[in-house]
């Protein structure tokens, strides 16, 4: 055990591992800020309007809801009408024309663009019903000077019943918020026919006139909850100016909460697992392939100990600071999203997050031993580094393909999400969103997760499989060829 | 017995390797030069006896214990001093020597404390590694190579780089080891240290063993020499010298190298036959020249 203390002492009083370490538990609480993530909040005297949004590439989506009660225990309560008054903003508050709306009490937007984005804020003022303004929040969008091709869609989506309220379409082709002649919206909603295929046929709302509009039509539909619904918008000559689909979900207090809960996770995830992977690499380094590289380790290869021990004494050290350091970011993470969305988080989410930091901290302390006996240069170390988490990655694609050919995936890869969850990221980071995923049980866009298990053996041989191979491969290395 | 079981080491199979079939052995109580020029495959041949280098080929054994299967036991009986000891610069000396007491295990905390004081470290004991010069870098890598109160040191180039203090330190320190009855194998190139302190030498050159001699067979290999400036020079005073060695000639100087050569006997003779010395130098060859001629004479 003295060894392994001594080794632990050697690499946290390492001022590089104390930075990385801090920077980690600070990432937890901070994580809303550092991915552009921002909660509104709103109060008035008839009780808390909250406005969440989270963002992705090219879309910023808003999750709008007015509640009186507690975030915790959220209530929409009879006669308390209030409006969210949704436009775009120079900047200053001031309104750009035609663009100022009433989206009502609850629901949620998008905002997209086809282009580049626009110099312009968005305003949230609740109001009574007499344009009494009861709380503002201005929030900034750090973009170019262009509304070109600005395009967005905002739907009132009372508890269980769907667009029972006016549908506002926003189309912005300039700075004065003209809608060019011509533009014009169309929607589907896509149906399973009884030969198992799915239709949508497209239906004509007429011309897009003003940059806020209402269509009369929509207010007669009348969809489930989880019914989808596409919009198209078409330009003059009949191009393509933007298309979106929606997945309506069941829209009752608390689901909201919980998207938006899912949305701070999210966020804050995407910093961790960059963080977390760079500390692994980092802790790595200091424990084993500094020590390698400029010699260090030659003292101790000369005492009476065997090399696989001495590997595994540094490995065991470094990954237990890796891991210690993961599973405390992660639990300040998750009490942060309590705190600031003061939601009860699930009880699987304290085991599942912790526990897929803790695998991708491992997976990259090995890789970080592996890639010192790759080099003799510390200043290539990194490059080396980058370079075998592409080569894994490489690797990662050929065998999900494999086990597909032998039908022995983990998990079902019909879903966009389960796809981008395994296809799509290097190894640690697929084992990572894979486990934390599953445990998680749902990744705020849908489907759960959960249900897309089909072979849990494999999965575990697998996440085990890229955490435990760089470490084999090092050990290899230093216990034959040295 | 610490003896080197054919070894041959490679570091990179698109280079010659560093050593080649190199064969030793040490006993307790013995001390061996290894002698050769830089890159001989000194080094090389140390690192790999104290299982800090894998040999590609061949095994070091260590009283029955070999390095490669039973690195262990083989290292707790080795003590390795390299000529350029590195450890964590930042690191202060005394946790560098708890450190390394905790690794090796079986070390008592007193026995780090107590080879401090022995060699003269004591007041070193919060200074951190970078801050060492030379001298007591090597100290310390004594310190550390002495933790486990090994039976044999291997020593690489224990003299190069230190002040006269030192030198008579260490000087004193490996004749001392030598009479507890520890084997050491001392990596040199200095002639005069490798023939006062070694029982016998080996000698390696491109990474293979010459030859193994005693002390006194090496002296006997040294080659002095004598330069004279004489008045004149003539075919009679080249004969003259030749009866002491080879000669070499340069104006009106000499120069005559040999096994035994006495220059108060070369200048006896000269002025008996009428010479007249202007100037007597002596000396004797270096290692590296001892080295060119055993090369010139291998090849």
């Amino acid at each position: 055990m003295r060894p392994l203390l001594r080794d632990i002492i050697r690499v946290v009083r390492h001022p590089a591992v104390v930075l990385v370490l801090v920077l980690l538990a600070l990432s937890g609480a901070s994580a809303f800020q550092l991915t552009g993530s921002t909660v509104v909040q709103l109060t008035s005297p008839v009780g808390t309007y909250a406005a969440i949004s989270y963002n992705y590439s090219n879309a910023y989506h808003f999750n709008i809801l007015t509640y009186t009660g507690t975030p915790s225990s959220p209530e929409v309560v009879a006669g308390a009408s209030v409006d969210l008054e949704f436009y775009l903003s120079n900047g200053t508050g001031q309104s750009l024309g035609g663009v100022r709306g009433v989206t009502g009490s609850q629901g949620f937007l998008t905002l997209a663009w086809n282009s580049a984005p626009c110099q312009c804020d968005v305003q949230f003022n609740v109001t009574t019903p007499n344009s009494e303004l009861l709380g503002t929040s201005l929030m900034k969008f750090p973009a170019p000077q262009d509304l070109t091709g600005l395009f967005g869609v905002i739907s009132t989506v009372p508890t269980g019943v769907f667009l029972s309220k006016p549908l506002f379409v926003v189309a912005f082709v300039d700075s004065s918020g003209k809608v060019p002649a011509g533009t014009s919206l169309s929607y589907c909603i896509p149906t399973a026919e009884a030969n198992g295929t799915v239709s949508c046929p497209v239906q004509d709302l007429g011309p897009v006139t003003s940059g806020l509009q209402a269509f009369p039509t929509l207010q007669s539909l009348s969809l489930s909850d989880s019914q989808n619904m596409q919009f198209n918008l078409t330009g003059p000559g009949g191009v393509s100016l933007y298309t979106e689909q929606f997945q309506y979900g069941n829209l009752d207090p608390k689901n909201v909460m919980e998207t938006l809960t899912a949305a701070g996770l999210t966020a804050g995830v995407q910093t961790m697992s960059f963080l977390v992977a760079f500390a692994g690499a980092m802790i790595g380094y200091v424990g084993y392939a500094r020590d390698r590289l400029n010699g260090t380790l030659e003292p101790v290869l000369a005492l009476p100990i065997t090399r696989s021990r001495l590997l595994l004494t540094r490995y065991a050290s470094a990954v237990l600071i890796s891991v210690s350091g993961s599973i405390i970011a992660a639990t300040i993470l998750l009490f942060t999203v309590a705190h600031i969305q003061g939601d009860n988080l699930p009880a699987p989410l304290w085991l599942g997050l912790p526990t897929a930091f803790a695998l991708e901290g491992a997976a990259f302390v090995g890789l970080s031993f592996f890639a010192a006996h790759l080099t003799k240069s510390s200043t290539l170390l990194l490059v080396v580094l980058i370079l075998l988490t592409a080569a894994m990655t490489l690797l990662w694609v050929p065998v999900v393909s494999v086990l597909a050919q032998l039908g022995r995936l983990p998990v079902d890869l019909s879903t966009p999400a389960t796809q981008s969850a395994v296809a799509g990221w290097s190894p640690a980071q697929s084992s990572i969103s894979i486990v934390g995923l599953i445990v998680l049980n749902y990744n705020g866009e849908g489907p759960y997760l959960l249900p897309a298990i089909t072979n849990v053996g494999v999965l575990a041989a697998l996440v085990l499989a890229w955490v435990a191979i760089p470490i084999a491969l090092a050990w290899l290395l230093f216990r034959f060829r040295d | 017995m610490l003896e080197f079981r054919g070894i041959t080491k490679h570091y990179s199979w698109r280079q010659e390797p560093a050593i080649t079939d190199v064969t030793l052995s040490v006993s307790p109580g013995e001390v061996l030069g290894l002698v050769g020029l830089n890159g001989a495959g000194k080094t090389t041949s140390l690192r790999v006896a104290c299982g800090v280098a894998l040999a590609t080929n061949g095994d070091v054994e260590v009283d029955g214990f070999s390095i490669l299967r039973r690195k262990a036991e083989a290292s707790r009986l080795i003590g390795w001093v390299p000529e350029q000891p590195v450890h964590d610069a930042s690191a202060r000396v005394a946790s560098l020597v708890h450190y390394y007491s905790d690794i090796a295990g079986g070390v008592l905390p007193a026995r780090g404390e107590e080879l401090l004081r022995e060699w003269g470290m004591e007041e070193f004991r919060r200074k951190r590694f970078r801050e060492l010069s030379l001298g007591y870098k090597r100290r310390l890598a004594v310190v550390v190579a002495s933790l486990t109160g090994p039976r044999y040191f291997l020593l690489d180039e224990p003299f190069n780089g230190l002040d006269p203090v030192a030198m008579v330190q260490f000087r004193k320190w490996i004749v001392t080891a030598k009479e507890e009855g520890r084997g050491i194998i001392l990596s040199s190139h200095v002639l005069r240290e490798v023939q006062s302190l070694c029982d016998r030498i080996a000698v390696i050159h491109h990474g293979r063993i010459l030859s193994t001699m005693t002390a006194a067979e090496l002296a006997t290999s040294v080659h002095k020499e004598v330069t004279v400036v004489l008045d004149r020079v003539d075919p009679g005073a080249r004969t003259l010298l030749e009866k002491f060695g080879t000669v070499t000639l340069a104006g009106n100087t000499i120069t005559v190298r040999g096994r035994e050569i006495n220059p108060g006997t070369v200048s006896a003779s000269l002025m008996k036959a009428g010479y007249i010395v202007q100037r007597l130098t002596s000396g004797e060859s270096d290692l590296e020249e001892q080295f060119l001629r055993l090369v010139g004479e291998t090849s």
